[in-house]
């Protein structure tokens, strides 16, 4: 089956297009599956958005083999979510078996203290944090970080990235350890 | 080059599965017996899980980016009209 992640790597179009060609042919069958189960056009939103988000991380990280067309897969995910999100029964969604095959990451939902964590980092770790997704998510050569993130030359970006890597670290670590202190 | 840097290099490369496994044994060894670098490839693991997170996050706000850009042009009027209909009662 062609797929439409190999079209868009093929002819290198950008993870923006290929989400918005999701957005065309993957949402209205999530829309269809959350207002058959009752939820809103919100609901529909927010569960649609996660389950793309996790479907481009399998696809990235090259775990998935999808034998069945993108928008399925995109809908058994949510299908998933949704059960998870609203403690459902199971047995009222019905998965077929490529559905029940799909595995949600266990930490799609974090804990409190990690989401504060995340929160700090977003805020004042901004610049490393970036940096980062950009050398380990988005795979983008040091070159083109270099150009995207404005620094002065590649022999910056590859230093930047292991100071960033000790300065995001030792964030994690003290604020790990105030909170285990708070709770304790 | 400074000794921290040498240190997280190597964490680096342990932690992200780029070291060779002979390497990996000495490094899991020197663990073993030092508590500091023991604590710091804990809390770097736990940077990596939380780069996933805030690459997930950044994710879903390019989804909205596209959603709002699709939900307000002009020329997807029957593209919402589809969708808005499947919420009427």
């Amino acid at each position: 089956m062609e797929l439409a992640i190999d079209i868009i790597k093929q002819q290198q179009l950008s993870r923006e297009q290929y989400f918005e060609h999701l957005y065309g042919s993957a949402f209205p069958k999530v829309a269809a599956f959350v207002s058959k189960m009752n939820g809103s056009f919100d609901d529909a939103k927010d569960i649609f958005q996660d389950a793309l988000v996790i479907f481009f991380e399998k696809i990235e990280e090259g775990k998935v083999v999808i034998n069945t067309s993108e928008e399925a897969y995109v809908l058994g995910i949510a299908k998933h979510l949704w059960v998870r999100k609203y403690k459902q029964d199971q047995r009222l969604v019905s998965f077929d078996r490529v559905e029940s095959g799909i595995e949600i990451p266990a930490d799609e939902v974090p804990d409190v203290n990690t989401l504060r964590l995340l929160r700090v980092l977003e805020t004042a770790g901004k610049k490393c944090m970036q940096l980062l997704r950009a050398v380990y998510y988005e795979k983008i050569s040091i070159k083109n970080v270099t150009n995207r993130l404005r620094y002065r030359n590649e022999h910056t970006v590859s230093v930047q990235k292991y100071k960033c890597l000790e300065k995001v670290r030792d964030t994690v670590k003290s604020k790990s350890m105030t909170y285990e202190q708070f709770l304790n | 080059m400074s000794n921290s840097l040498t240190d997280i290099r190597r964490a680096e490369r342990y932690v992200t599965g780029k070291m060779a496994e002979e390497d990996s044994l000495v490094f899991e060894a020197r663990m073993l017996v030092d508590p500091t670098l023991r604590a710091n490839v804990h809390f770097l693991q736990k940077t990596f899980a939380l780069l996933k997170l805030y690459n997930r996050r950044k994710l879903k706000q390019e989804a909205e980016a596209i959603h709002q850009r699709l939900f307000n042009d002009p020329h997807k009027q029957d593209y919402r009209d589809h969708i808005f209909q499947l919420f009427k009662r």
